[in-house]
């Protein structure tokens, strides 16, 4: 298959079952806000060696938060809801907390409240953060919702008591060949903005009027949103799974490293001198497949000239119960 | 108004009789019932009981939004939505005493006025409400959340003195002035007093914690969002520029309850 004289391969990228949550966060401005939301989605690439996969879903402006501030949807990918809960509020009481002026909500206020649903989880959020506060901390209700007011020292750090969390699919990506660093970093780059854009221009229409000023928090975008975890949302070390060394699960994906092409299977195209990965972690497979047409589509606007070939990392299909087949994804175009 | 759904109940004018309480009037107890057991259910008048249908013209459909309830053209009746745990109950017009006494969860709305101790405690209990919401858009009368143990209760008109008495925990806020010995002996909970022209008089129990914008206090902004949401009498009342007093109360004791004059 051909997209503008790029080869999109016929594979499939494999993706797994994991559980995400949503945080909304806010601040005094745009500066603070996103020191906050640089410190909470901080070390968050991936589940191999950090406690969540996190990233920005998508900005909110006033009209669109609980508090009436500039906010952002965060979320959070782990493989279960216990890793989660493990993992959330260790960051919003070190990384939202500590930054001035912010306050965290649930942006899954729905999730998690049938006890009977196995689907969806309440995970304890401000809950335990608030005896920061020693005693002088104190909390609203609003709308059912429970919210502390902890005293620090610049006011009070305002932290919802629970939050959602639900089953999601992390690992959705896909594979850019091309012709050096520069012009293939610039492709996938564009093809995250691109991306990025698409889930605000996806979900505002819905997150208006009904998610926003009527419920507290609100569910942000109505659900849908994908987050791209790794450094501006690219992946250098693509990975396998297995490693000539025995205590290692993982090691890198040398079917697309140019510098062992010889040494390798390799499934570089001649001409292609560089590979970069971009991953997708989604709350559901229409969202993480929608985001890779997206992104295929704008990563083959840059042409032959830059991009060889879109591929996708699999497993063999053995590991992840989700398979993107890339074709597929495409062929949803028309 | 009444295209939320849920039964409507409207008293009639030919009543010669008068309900001596409202308790059995929420949603969380007539939404679920057929219309048939509706009209049926059977209410207290004097020492007899009479069949709701007698009473009250009764519109809607069963099964069409069960948690909704509307009452209209109230006499003013005592203890309304009492001990409610669920459910939206609509008030057009007029409410008497004790709405929502010892109210549990849901929503209370009122057009009009309400009487004494709205939120406060219901018979046989020393707690007045402890969750849910009440907006009352009108006037209310004395002791506005006597004895409240949690849950919001918000007046848009007036409220009579000694509103928040004796407190436990939960929110009041009153758009309209003057405030007499608001918050008295409160034990915790938060008074919210939006009228800026009617300072709140100084007593030996309160102590000034300081001035902020209300930008600078997340949780009034969460507040005012929630309100302004609800109710349009209080969108636009307070902006982040707006300054808020923070007033603790009972010094002497707990010192949780605080006090939110805009000024």
């Amino acid at each position: 298959m051909l997209v503008n004289q790029v080869i999109i391969e016929d594979t499939f990228a494999e993706a797994f079952r994991m559980w995400a949550s949503r945080l909304v966060v806010t601040a005094i401005d745009r500066t603070w806000l996103d020191f906050a939301v640089r410190e909470v989605t901080g070390y968050g690439t991936s589940v191999i060696g950090c406690d969540a996969e996190a990233g920005v879903e998508r900005y909110l402006d006033e009209s669109q938060t609980p508090d009436g501030r500039v906010g952002a949807s965060v979320m959070f990918y782990a493989f279960n809801a216990k890793a989660l809960q493990k993992s959330i509020p260790n960051r919003a009481g070190q990384c939202v907390m500590t930054c001035p002026t912010t306050a965290v909500y649930d942006g899954m206020p729905e999730a998690g409240q049938d006890p009977d649903d196995e689907d969806s989880a309440r995970l304890d959020l401000g809950k335990h953060i608030r005896r920061f506060g020693d005693g002088n901390q104190k909390s609203k209700v609003l709308n059912g919702r429970r919210f502390w007011r902890v005293p620090v020292m610049d006011g009070e750090f305002v932290i919802e008591e629970s939050c959602g969390a639900v089953k999601a699919i992390g690992g959705g990506n896909f594979l850019v060949t091309g012709r050096g660093q520069r012009a293939t970093l610039d492709a996938t780059r564009h093809a995250v903005e691109a991306i990025a854009a698409d889930v605000v221009a996806n979900n505002g229409s819905e997150s208006e009027g009904k998610n926003v000023v009527g419920n507290v928090g609100g569910n942000v975008g109505g659900g849908g949103g994908v987050v791209m975890p790794f450094p501006g949302g690219v992946v250098r070390s693509g990975s396998k799974v297995g490693s000539i060394y025995k205590a290692l699960f993982a090691s890198t994906n040398d079917a697309f490293c140019p510098t062992v092409r010889s040494k390798t299977k390799t499934q570089l195209h001649s001409g292609a001198t560089c590979c970069y990965e971009i991953v997708i972690n989604g709350l559901n497979a229409e969202a993480i497949s929608r985001a890779m047409r997206v992104g295929i589509e704008t990563v083959c606007e840059a042409g032959p000239e830059q991009v060889v070939a879109v591929s996708a990392g699999n497993y063999g299909g053995n590991l992840g119960k989700f398979h993107f087949k890339l074709h597929e994804v495409m062929g949803k175009q028309s | 108004m009444s295209d939320r759904g849920g039964y409507i109940l409207t008293w009639k004018d030919t009543n010669k009789v008068g309900l001596s309480d409202g308790t059995m009037l929420r949603p969380d107890v007539l939404g679920g019932l057929s219309r048939e057991a509706l009209g049926a259910f059977e209410l207290p008048v004097g020492r007899e009981r009479v069949a709701l249908s007698k009473l009250f013209e009764i519109e809607g459909e069963h099964g069409d939004n069960e948690g909704c309830l509307t009452l209209r053209n109230l006499p003013r009746l005592p203890r309304v939505g009492a001990r409610m745990a669920s459910g939206e109950l609509v008030i057009e017009g007029d409410a008497g005493d004790g709405l929502g006494a010892s109210m549990r969860g849901g929503v209370i709305r009122v057009t009009g006025r309400v009487g004494d101790e709205v939120g406060g405690p219901d018979f046989g209990s020393d707690r007045g409400m402890v969750g849910g919401e009440i907006f009352v858009a009108g006037d209310a009368g004395e002791r506005v959340g006597y004895r409240q143990r949690g849950g919001l209760i918000a007046v848009g008109g007036c409220a009579g003195k000694l509103a928040g008495y004796r407190m436990l925990a939960g929110t009041i806020v009153l758009k309209r002035g003057p405030y007499e010995c608001v918050g008295l002996e409160s034990r915790r909970g938060t008074m919210v007093l939006l009228d800026a022209d009617s300072p709140v008089a100084m007593n030996a129990t309160m102590t000034i914690e300081g001035e902020f914008a209300a930008s600078e206090m997340v949780a009034v902004g969460l507040l005012m969002r929630h309100l302004g949401a609800t109710s349009e009498q209080f969108v636009g009342v307070v902006r982040p520029d707006t300054k808020i007093r923070l007033l603790s109360l009972d010094q002497f004791e707990i010192r949780k309850a605080e006090l939110w004059q805009v000024c």
